[in-house]
């Protein structure tokens, strides 16, 4: 009976043993300091913060502030300490490689849809507001839970589709934004290719052409399944802008158009007239869709060549010289004999109505639209033709999601 | 014998005819003018005398020479006492004796009796003129044409029409697409958008005209429109004197499909106009109802002349009201490859000098 009692209690000593083993092990946390430039305190506050933000978006928010990657480089080091260790299979984690001055985003799961390049660059913005290490990370913290929690990140738009106006620097007011979000989404919608605005303060050292590539192909940009648009960047910090255009956006905005555009708006933008400059904006890309609409794309040029040789008699020009005489008579005594023939049926009753017919109601509806394409030939060298010969040129590029961009950039 | 009307000049006893000019009858031989109640109630007071009675033998009514063909009828002048021979649809003619006009009256009355007539406005000189106009500018027109003409055998026709009136309720659907293209580095793409584009609405037709005699082309009769209906008048006989007229002799019933005909292309034609910003447009359905149909028997004035050249028939006509001419004309060949010549050869060389000019610059 002894011997049965002391089993027992030595099994339930172990249990307990094993169980607070497990509790008191060290907690992972989602706020690591290797490098030692956040106090204690600080730390324990901000791995509180960043528990409650993650616990209410459903993933794990997770800053890591590294001494020494130890060779492996902050890549791999992230990536070990974000799978490695119990977190969940949604992550965002910013690491700072302090021995080798470099960042790097991190993102798992879920959490890789939502997180894209501005979204990168809007979290490190907030990061480098704080006035102290400890600030900043609280920083980032907010920020990430603000974009992964859905709120008021990206002034609006539809879950199906990005806004059209980003304004990271808060140089519009919310009546200015709402103005020009109805000028951009009208235009858009009429015109069935996205017309969209993005301003930021920087692009971290990123090249603006590539900064604006990067933000239509991350973020969802283009109309309808070919994707069609045009974006313009515009990065305060010093004062450059780059224009991005996709599918038919390539065609309607080709160089000659966007010089024309920028034209327009440079002006505005100059003199911190933002909310008219983006309006003009609008307009002016509302005019340029409708003339490629029309099949008239700006800078479309009907000129035709000279002659392709100084011959005096160039039987090319002889033959066709020849064809219009010939088909210029034909039409010239085509009317004249056409006088002699008066009498003919009526087709329709047009002098007979009684007052103006009136049309009751008429519907306009959108069924569907389907794109098609054809792989142009390559020419001797390997290379395709840029664009069509009889249209203004467009000159394009591939961006690093491997798409076709048209664009250009400049400075106000 | 059918009766007969003849218009008496209460002053000279001449046969009185309706004048184009003042719109009243006239005495071609006194020139004296009267409108036409005076002139009704004068030929009433007279058709109260009783004349003698000499029977001579002459034919009855119900007398019929079997030597006219079928669809002829006899009718005696009551100025010569010739008898003129016309077909069954004849209203009014001369008499080929004495020239006097005659007016078949049993042929418009009753149920066959117009309901409204344009009076002629332009009268048989105006007719000549315009002819000699028309052939004035046309370039590729035989020389000899014009010297074979009778032009004086012009003569003024009342025609018979059915016009239409009805109230069109459309409902028109239509399939249409816009098209966009762009090319990159590798494709050239194409983007179709489909639409379904619908109209709905009513039009009001008034007076479509269809022609109710099949002696005269309908080609013919079309091609004279319109005729202005404010200006037209209950019917009189009377108005007919001194021209030809003919009853219709297609009902009204076999007219409709054309007034429908040329009634759906307007409304068609109309509502498609609505439709405008696509690349195409393809009417898929069309559904047109008609209501409030009404129809009116007229008589409208028409100039016409049948000439032959070379053995074929050229009809001309001239809208008795309006004085729209219209006739197709022969084109003497030689003369259109005369002027296709020399305008091919002026255009090639103008061309050619301008293509060496602008490569000189």
């Amino acid at each position: 009976m002894k011997r049965k009692q002391l089993l027992s209690f030595i099994t339930i000593i172990a249990l307990v043993l094993l169980i607070s083993g497990n509790v008191f092990a060290e907690k992972i946390p989602r706020v690591y300091d290797s490098y030692g430039s956040i106090s204690a305190q600080d730390l324990s506050k901000l791995n509180q913060e960043a528990d409650s933000a993650s616990a209410a978006v459903g993933a794990d928010i997770i800053f890591c502030l590294i001494g020494s990657t130890q060779g492996k480089g902050v890549e791999n080091w992230t990536a070990s300490y974000c799978s490695v260790q119990d977190f969940s299979s949604s992550v965002l984690c910013l690491a700072i490689d302090m021995e080798q001055n470099v960042y790097y985003f991190y993102t798992s799961g879920s959490v890789s849809s939502i997180i894209g390049y501005s979204e990168q660059t809007a979290l490190w913005n907030a990061f480098m507001t704080g006035n102290n290490d400890a600030e900043c990370v609280s920083e980032y913290i907010s920020k990430a839970y603000e974009i992964l929690a859905g709120s008021n990140y990206g002034g609006g738009g539809t879950t199906d589709h990005p806004s059209r106006l980003i304004d990271e620097v808060d140089v519009l007011t919310a009546s200015e934004e709402a103005n020009v979000l109805a000028s951009l989404d009208a235009v858009s919608e009429k015109r069935r290719c996205d017309v969209a605005v993005v301003l930021v303060n920087s692009t971290g050292g990123r090249d603006i052409s590539a900064f604006a590539d990067d933000y239509y192909d991350y973020n969802g940009y283009g109309y309808g399944a070919s994707g069609s648009g045009i974006m313009l960047v515009i990065s305060l910090g010093d004062s450059s802008w780059a224009i991005s255009t996709a599918g038919y956006g390539i065609t309607a905005f080709n160089d000659a158009a966007q010089q024309y555009l920028m034209d327009k708006i440079t002006p505005y933008l100059s003199s911190g007239d933002f909310e008219r400059g983006f309006i003009k904006y609008a307009e002016t890309c509302d005019e340029l869709l409708k003339m490629a609409d029309e099949g008239h794309p700006y800078g479309t040029n009907n000129g035709g060549g000279g002659g392709d040789d100084d011959d005096v008699v160039n039987p090319a020009w002889l033959g066709g010289s020849l064809g219009i005489g010939a088909l210029g008579s034909a039409i010239w005594m085509g009317g004249i004999k056409s006088s002699h023939k008066t009498v003919s049926r009526k087709r329709t009753a047009n002098n007979y109505f009684a007052g103006q017919p009136i049309v009751d109601h008429g519907n306009d509806v959108f069924l569907y639209s389907e794109v098609s394409r054809v792989r142009k030939p390559r020419q001797d060298n390997g290379s395709r033709r840029g664009h069509d010969e009889n249209e203004p040129p467009s000159t394009t590029h591939k961006s690093s999601s491997g798409r076709t961009h048209g664009g250009s950039q400049g400075r106000f | 014998m059918s009766e007969v009307l003849e218009y008496k000049c209460p002053c000279c006893g001449g046969a009185i005819q309706f004048d184009t000019a003042s719109q009243q009858m006239k005495c071609p031989y006194c020139d004296n003018i009267f409108d036409l109640s005076t002139l009704r109630s004068y030929e009433e007071e007279m058709a109260k005398d009783a004349g003698d009675n000499m029977d001579w033998g002459r034919p009855t009514d119900e007398y019929i020479d079997p030597s006219i063909a079928e669809g002829m009828r006899v009718y005696s002048c009551q100025s010569c006492g010739a008898q003129i021979v016309s077909d069954e649809n004849t209203a009014a003619s001369s008499c080929p004796f004495c020239g006097n006009p005659v007016v078949m009256g049993g042929q418009l009355s009753g149920e066959l009796k117009p309901d409204l007539v344009i009076p002629f406005k332009l009268d048989k000189n105006q007719a000549k003129q315009a002819l000699l106009n028309y052939y004035k500018d046309k370039k590729l027109l035989p020389r000899t044409f014009t010297n074979q003409n009778h032009i004086d055998e012009i003569k003024g026709v009342y025609i018979p029409f059915w016009l239409f009136d009805a109230d069109a309720n459309a409902h028109m659907r239509y399939d249409a697409s816009t098209v966009r293209r762009w090319s990159d580095e590798d494709f050239d793409y194409t983007e179709t958008s489909h639409y379904l584009v619908t109209r709905s609405g009513r039009a009001t037709f008034s007076n479509i005209p269809v022609d109710g005699d099949t002696k005269f082309a309908d080609d013919l009769t079309e091609s004279i429109e319109p005729f202005d209906y404010s200006q037209a008048v209950d019917f009189q006989t009377a108005y007919l004197s001194g021209f030809f007229a003919d009853k219709f002799n297609v009902p009204a019933e076999e007219c409709v499909p054309r007034a429908n005909q040329r009634a759906r292309e307007s409304v068609e034609d109309f509502f498609r106009s609505t439709v405008s910003g696509y690349s195409s447009v393809v009417p898929a359905n069309s559904s047109i109802r008609l209501s409030n149909g009404k129809v009116k028997y007229a008589l409208l004035p028409v100039w016409m002349l049948t000439t032959r050249y070379n053995g074929t028939p050229y009809t001309f006509a001239m809208n008795g009201q309006t004085g729209k001419f219209v006739g197709n004309l022969p084109v003497d060949k030689g003369l259109y490859w005369k002027g296709f010549a020399i305008r091919f050869a002026g255009i090639a060389a103008a061309v050619y000098a301008l293509s060496w000019l602008l490569r000189l610059l």
